[in-house]
């Protein structure tokens, strides 16, 4: 592949399908990789496109959280829709949301077409470990995101009462998780 | 039920599951099986079991593939709306089914970008914003603690018993919970990584995963 373009400018100088491949490419590497849905997606595409990239800022992390919860639908698939539309418009939004489903596609498909040995594989202490290891990077990769967002989210006694609020409702209710 | 009708169904799904893939499984024992109790009770499993007779295939392989779902990468969502659709169509069923399920999101998230770019400055939208902001970092946060619970603790924290042992209720708390050092030692190098390298989050869950293989069994 060609040298990445470094900035924003850069990149809208590309052809528009070049564009839309960088897109569903690196949503296919995050949704390849990473393990526990929504929250985790989330925090890899913040460290993509906002830590490395710079096409994005922390506030519109916070804008596309809030937008993710508020609009019905899976909030990783969400959350590549919002990415794509403000980098690229509408294919932008439909080239990332691809690629964010794409590699469960593939993967549940051959698991429930019954490749029994995948899951086989699946079952073995190793696989389960690198599972569990691949987990706890992301507890980490969750705590940056909220460590990079606080100071834009959390203002005043009114802002840490809702997010106490929040924080404290959503880890002792368990009803509604990551995804 | 023919590709058209699975696209709809999913559709509806699509509409429906405010918060995320989890509220699938609720929607689907609905749509499959008949009314659920109550979609808001965290009765997942009993739910999962009923798909399971619902969807050709036994149980004990679905419930063992909602579990792989979870544990395998990918949109939780994802994983389940393309196991559905797989049994009931194939590999068109799992496409259709996948595709119904993102487009009502496709059309709704740009629609919500935008109402919030031309609104931006309206009073009733900063309100919504000033308090769903903070509200976002609480869900960033309690996210945090569930992934932990998969990974740093060997499972879901007894909240609930520690509450009445502090409150005086019952003498100790009955459920024990493990520790995974290697998994905390993954985080914390994670956080002090991502804060202060620019080291891409794949070499990180690359490196994540193997240690994790060796250290986390």
């Amino acid at each position: 592949m060609a040298a990445e373009p470094s900035s924003l400018e850069d990149f809208r100088k590309l052809p528009a399908m070049r564009r839309n491949w960088i897109l569903f490419w690196s949503y296919i590497k995050i949704t390849s990789l990473v393990i526990g849905g929504g929250y985790a997606i989330i925090s890899a595409a913040q460290d993509d496109f906002v830590t490395r990239r710079r096409w994005l800022t922390d506030d519109d992390v916070l804008e596309m959280i809030t937008i993710t919860q508020t609009v019905p639908g899976i909030l990783a698939c969400n959350s590549a829709i919002y990415i794509g539309w403000r980098i690229n418009g509408f294919w932008g939004a439909f080239f990332a949301m691809v690629g964010s489903i794409l590699p469960s596609l593939i993967i549940i498909v051959l698991i429930a077409a019954g490749l029994s040995s995948i899951e086989h594989i699946i079952d073995t202490p190793a696989v389960q470990g690198a599972f569990k290891g691949i987990i706890g990077c992301i507890v980490g990769m969750v705590i940056v995101t909220a460590l990079k967002t606080r100071r834009k989210a959390v203002k005043g006694i009114f802002g840490w009462c809702v997010a106490l609020g929040c924080f404290i409702g959503m880890t002792l209710s368990r009803f509604h998780r990551h995804c | 039920m023919n590709l058209l009708a699975l696209y709809l169904v999913f559709f509806k799904f699509g509409l429906l599951c405010f918060g995320g893939g989890y509220m699938l499984i609720p929607l689907l024992s609905a749509e499959l099986v008949g009314p659920a109790p109550c979609p808001l009770r965290p009765e997942e499993f009993a739910n999962l079991v009923s798909i399971a007779q619902a969807a050709p295939g036994s149980p004990e392989e679905f419930a063992n593939l909602v579990s792989i779902a979870q544990a395998t990468p990918g949109p939780i969502g994802i994983n389940t709306a393309t196991y559905v659709g797989y049994t009931q169509q194939g590999v068109p069923g799992a496409v259709v089914a996948t595709l119904g399920i993102v487009t009502p999101a496709l059309l709704l998230v740009i629609l919500a970008i935008k109402l919030l770019k031309r609104y931006e400055k309206s009073l009733p939208v900063q309100g919504f914003l000033a308090g769903m902001r903070p509200a976002s970092f609480g869900l960033i946060l309690s996210a945090a603690v569930i992934f932990a619970e998969l990974s740093v603790f060997t499972g879901e924290i007894p909240w609930h018993e520690y509450y009445s042992y502090l409150s005086g209720a019952t003498a100790k708390v009955a459920t024990g919970i493990g520790f995974r050092w290697p998994a905390f030692v993954l985080a914390a190098v994670t956080v002090v990584l991502m804060l202060r390298t620019k080291l891409s989050f794949m070499y990180l869950l690359l490196g994540s995963a193997v240690i994790g293989a060796f250290l986390c069994r």
